[in-house]
């Protein structure tokens, strides 16, 4: 499993999605964060396809997925504490 | 022979040594699918390539390819094991032939040497050394899907008459739609999913030119973006990958060296398959090949 700042990441990425009505359950989230334990949780790319193949189940959440990614991981006003802090120690 | 790719780079590469090329997000989830290890399902358009990803899966890491070809009213049986009932009658034949017809030589007759099995069985029996394709589940009804969501929950098939059998270790299972029918949740629920969609054109060019490298760079480049052209059509069947390779190698095989609309209306037939479409696409051969 990844460390314990970047489950929470996940997990409050999920909680997002579910917001906007995406139906992500539980064993969802757990899928995802074991997902992440092979690929890289410091590229972007490898955060995105990850949950796109573990949370989304239907073409037509393929959108809802992109906008709440985009807003929760790209948003530079607000960037996600946790990831900086993990990029900041792995590039070191 | 690879064992299991230890990173989505690797998986990559390995995939195009197969002639296949899958980009980033299909390599990751295959990746993942392999990993984690957890069935995958495939969505995408007819001739995206589904199919062949786990036929190119097998092949490059030496496992056996079990197919599944799912369709209107395929039942259990077809799918997990069936008797040989031909093979039973002559057996009770030559049993009571010579009237040795007791208990223990009935019991035989439901035994492993009167068993056929079928794809699902197979491929539990196999376990890791397999990828199980379950191809076009969508044309499946509802109850194959809840014996299939059992199956790939458990990997583990019950014969009354033999008893249980269990996966050593699951097989890696890519389960393909063309999305006729929206799938049931819960077996949504037990894959990873990943939707296929037509690649851009620099893609395709690279695919057709990786499948058929005999054809001249120039005329696959113009078939591309032709089929690319048809694909905005208004088509009932629009052409996938598949057909935009049988195209460029239809022209190869007759020497064309560029497409013109009169090449384009002798040829069209491997790449447009519906009559209507034909129809429309002949009124529109100048525009569709104009401009490559």
């Amino acid at each position: 499993m990844p460390e314990a700042g970047l489950t929470g990441v996940l997990v409050r990425f999920c909680r997002e999605l579910r917001r906007s009505g995406l139906a992500v359950g539980t064993g969802d989230v757990l899928t995802y964060c074991v997902a992440m334990t092979p690929l890289d949780a410091t590229d972007l790319m490898d955060l995105y396809w990850a949950g796109r193949a573990t949370l989304v189940t239907r073409r037509d959440d393929i959108p809802v997925y992109d906008e709440v990614f985009r807003r929760f991981f790209l948003d530079t006003a607000n960037p996600v504490p946790e990831l900086v802090t993990i990029t900041a120690r792995t590039a070191a | 022979m690879a064992e299991q790719p230890r990173t989505v780079g690797e998986l990559t590469d390995l995939l195009r040594q197969g002639g296949y090329l899958a980009d980033r997000g299909l390599a990751t989830a295959l990746f993942l699918a392999m990993s984690l290890p957890r069935p995958i399902l495939l969505e995408g358009e007819v001739g995206v390539g589904k199919t062949e990803a786990a036929k190119v899966l097998a092949g490059v890491f030496g496992r056996r390819l079990i197919r599944l070809q799912c369709y209107e009213g395929i039942d259990t049986h077809q799918a997990l094991y069936e008797w040989d009932y031909a093979r039973q009658m002559l057996q009770i034949r030559a049993l009571s032939e010579r009237q040795i017809a007791t208990g223990d030589a009935v019991d035989t007759l439901f035994g492993p040497k009167f068993l056929l099995e079928r794809p699902l069985l197979e491929a539990v029996r196999a376990g890791d050394q397999a990828v199980l394709l379950i191809d076009e589940v969508d044309r499946a009804d509802d109850e194959f899907e809840a014996f299939l969501l059992e199956v790939l929950s458990d990997f583990q098939v019950s014969i009354p008459e033999v008893g249980t059998v269990t996966a050593p270790s699951p097989p890696l299972v890519v389960l393909t739609s063309n999305r006729t029918r929206e799938l049931h949740d819960a077996l949504k629920r037990r894959c990873l999913y990943h939707w296929i969609g037509y690649p851009s054109a620099a893609r395709e060019l690279e695919i057709v030119l990786i499948r058929e490298p005999g054809v001249p760079h120039a005329l696959a480049r113009q078939v591309v973006a032709a089929v690319h052209r048809l694909r905005e059509l208004d088509l009932a069947k629009p052409p996938g990958v598949a057909e935009t390779i049988d195209w460029a190698r239809t022209l190869d095989v007759l020497g064309g060296t560029a497409l013109d609309p009169q090449l384009a209306s002798d040829t069209l037939g491997a790449v447009v398959k519906d009559r209507d479409d034909l129809d429309l696409v002949q009124e529109n051969l100048e525009e569709i090949t104009s401009g490559a």
